[in-house]
């Protein structure tokens, strides 16, 4: 397997040559066949599994290698292959497969987090097609993207979810401003995007309209296996067992093989219910609340795995990249401080639990 | 009284504009706030008056390092108060007298180096008799504020045994020792110190060379373990404060998220957590005080108060959802800062071990 040093996850990129390197190996990806292996050959794909797909999946994730950014290649694809009309496959797909752009999602408002479904900005049909007004936060990565899928509101007078549609925008449209927010790492993780009467094609609608809402279910359960997040999980577990392995003291210290043995135990539990997920999709079956235990599971091993890492290493656990001293090449307070973003992104715990014990248990919902 | 009048200075005069300035910014310690700290009496906090201190006790150490932790307070103000209190025990006469007045007015600042840099090999870090006087070599890491220290109480070891340790009081501006800042994602100004045949007077030297002196370093180094736990439930406890405020006022699905029952257990979750974090913390700072002897209550507290602010201030962050995590939010400073305190001074595993053998022998 290729060593590509250091993680830099898409909303990592903060230098001209960090994005160099992200895109030209994006591109080699691409050149390789690799960011479309289970796609149908027809759009660039090589007709490999969902299983197969995971698998090279959680290794590149494993390595810290670029390139398959989740909003793109996790969420966007799945729709546009499940939702988009031919014209629309034949037009994003190739050039994605090619990792020639990167697509972005814009969900949340400033008043719209969790309860995404009371979301306000607005798309008006015109003749031609649609203006766009409104205001997404917390878009991961924008700033290196060049497209965008977004939800509108289309129908003012349908309540909450029913009256939502996913559009695809250029995001050099004129129209569209971007404010970059940096994390508390002071990395650019994510931009507001401002929609200022925005105008897009009526062939920039996914999935027809008012039915955004169902584009978009379908495509967080399909990201909600998390093997990004396991193959960094498994790539943490490793280096704490090596840091220990190379220090007797520790390694002798039954708290401490306990510690990692319940990690250990943790990762693999998770591993297998992503794994899960992936098979339910090479059956046909769409997974929902399977994929929100795999979640679950994922973000437990992850928080887990970051406060041992900090135990474990004490303070070296906490220098970062570029510090004298830092092991890893501070890979692990990194995973430190990006973790609780993943437990975030696309639901948080409570979310899952809430999706799990409506949907997967048929548990009554808490009467207003 | 302490509590309130120190709440109100440093609630004017620590806003975290200030905390986010040293951060990012050049100094560790603005000086004239240093100075200001001086004037309250806070640098020599556990100096007797007859050096110039204020004379006061380990729970005003509690008190005042809690409203410090709660501002995120810039600054060695912990290892000067415990350096303090090293040259109070075992300096000369001569030494007390010289620079325990500096100390208290402000002049001079303290910090402390205990843990030695592991390379290659293993760590070490060496005092040997030279001539009349001492020389040190090797490399002390995680040093607070290095650079902007005068003096430096660094522990070394004088044997294999565990009560073979003692301290050495060592210039910043001596010749052959260098400073190399670190960079922690805890956002505290960390530094490797290390020491190419530096040369200090044999009065550097707290306590004698030949004597090993566990139990009064083991002292000092309570004092700090006790100062840190205070320092963290300051800290923990205002970014609680953030997050109930926060979870009141942010509304979805048409109410404040306050309401929703998963949210009010893990509020309930961090209140106990910073509750008992604040019992144990005032009882071994008092058994301290008491009983300078006391060592199981201190490292009980440390264990707890490690996890308990870690927890509470990961929890804070996460109600905040993703502003939580974001630069411009203040939540997430306190997560760091406490995060770099929790992992200092051994851990909370070092602690628990304590505790183990303080139980089992």
């Amino acid at each position: 397997m290729w060593r590509v040093g250091t993680s830099r996850y898409e909303e990592e990129v903060a230098t001209p040559g960090e994005e160099a390197f992200y895109r030209s190996f994006q591109r080699k990806l691409g050149a390789k066949g690799l960011l479309s292996t289970w796609w149908p050959v027809e759009y660039g794909g090589r007709g490999h599994s969902k299983i197969e797909s995971a698998i090279l999946r959680e290794e590149l994730a494993y390595y810290g290698a670029p390139g398959l950014f989740g909003p793109t290649y996790e969420l966007f694809v799945p729709m546009m292959l499940a939702f988009g009309t031919e014209e629309q496959k034949r037009r994003f797909l190739p050039p994605l497969a090619r990792g020639e752009w990167i697509f972005c999602q814009g969900f949340s408002e400033p008043d719209a987090g969790s309860d995404l479904a009371s979301l306000k900005s607005r798309a008006v049909e015109k003749e031609d097609g649609y203006v766009l007004d409104g205001h997404k936060v917390w878009v991961s990565a924008a700033r290196i993207c060049d497209w965008g899928f977004f939800l509108f509101r289309t129908d003012e007078k349908a309540t909450r979810h029913r009256g939502l549609s996913m559009f695809l925008v250029e995001l050099s449209a004129p129209g569209i401003t971007r404010k970059t927010v940096n994390d508390y790492a002071g990395l650019p993780a994510w931009q507001e995007i401002f929609f200022d009467g925005v105008r897009v094609p009526k062939e920039n609608l996914l999935g027809g309209k008012n039915n955004g809402w169902q584009v978009a279910m379908y495509a967080l359960n399909h990201e909600r296996s998390g093997l990004v997040w396991l193959g960094t999980c498994r790539r943490a577990l490793d280096r704490l067992v090596t840091y220990v392995k190379e220090r007797k003291t520790l390694a002798e210290d039954s708290s401490i093989r306990e510690k990692l043995a319940a990690l250990a135990v943790e990762v693999e539990t998770a591993r297998l219910a992503c794994y899960y997920v992936a098979s339910m999709q090479d059956r046909g079956v769409i997974p929902v609340h399977e994929a929100s235990m795999a979640k679950i599971l994922t973000c437990h091993s992850s928080i887990h795995l970051a406060e041992a890492g900090l135990e474990i290493m004490g303070e070296y656990g906490l220098l970062d990249t570029g510090s004298p001293r830092a092991p890893f090449d501070g890979g692990v307070a990194r995973t430190y401080l990006s973790y609780p973003m993943w437990v975030l992104g696309g639901g948080s715990l409570e979310i899952q639990k809430e999706v799990i014990a409506r949907l997967g248990l048929g548990l009554p919902k808490l009467s207003d | 009284m302490i509590r309130a009048s120190a709440r109100e200075f440093l609630a004017r005069e620590c806003p975290l504009k200030i905390v986010r300035q040293v951060e990012t910014g050049r100094d560790s310690l603005p000086a004239a706030l240093w100075k200001k700290l001086a004037n309250l009496g806070w640098p020599g906090l556990l100096i007797p008056e007859e050096y110039g201190g204020s004379g006061g006790t380990v729970l005003d150490m509690v008190v005042v390092l809690e409203e410090a932790g709660r501002v995120l307070l810039p600054g060695p103000l912990i290892q000067t108060v415990v350096g303090a209190v090293a040259i109070l025990w075992s300096g000369s006469e001569d030494l007390k007298r010289r620079l325990l007045p500096k100390i208290a007015g402000g002049e001079s600042i303290v910090t402390l180096a205990v843990m030695e840099t592991e390379a290659g090999g293993g760590a070490y870090f060496r005092v040997v008799r030279d001539g009349n006087g001492l020389r040190v070599t090797g490399s002390k890491i995680f040093v607070p504020d290095a650079a902007a220290a005068q003096y430096i109480v660094c522990t070394f070891k004088t044997g294999d045994g565990p009560d073979d340790v003692n301290l050495l009081l060592v210039e910043t501006g001596a010749p052959g020792l260098t400073l190399r800042p670190l960079k922690a994602i805890s956002g505290a100004r960390l530094y490797e110190v290390a020491f190419n045949d530096v040369r200090v007077p044999a009065e550097s030297m707290l306590g004698k060379l030949e004597d090993s002196w566990g139990s009064g370093v083991g002292r000092v180094l309570r004092y700090a373990v006790v100062a840190e736990c205070a320092w963290m439930v300051g800290a923990a406890g205002r970014v609680f404060e953030m997050a109930v405020e926060y979870v009141k006022t942010r509304s979805q699905y048409g109410r404040p998220i306050a309401a929703f029952q998963s949210v009010q257990h893990q509020c309930a979750d961090m209140a106990v957590d910073l509750r008992a974090a604040e019992y144990v913390t005032h009882y071994a700072g008092w058994k301290l005080g008491k009983y300078p002897d006391s060592s199981w209550e201190v490292s009980v507290a440390r264990a707890w108060v490690n996890d308990a602010c870690l927890r509470v201030a990961s929890r804070a962050c996460y109600l905040h959802g993703a502003l939580g995590y974001s630069e411009e939010h203040d939540a997430q400073l306190y997560l760091r800062r406490i995060a770099g305190v929790a992992s200092a001074f051994g851990g909370t595993r070092h602690h628990l071990e304590m505790v183990a053998r303080g139980l089992l022998g």
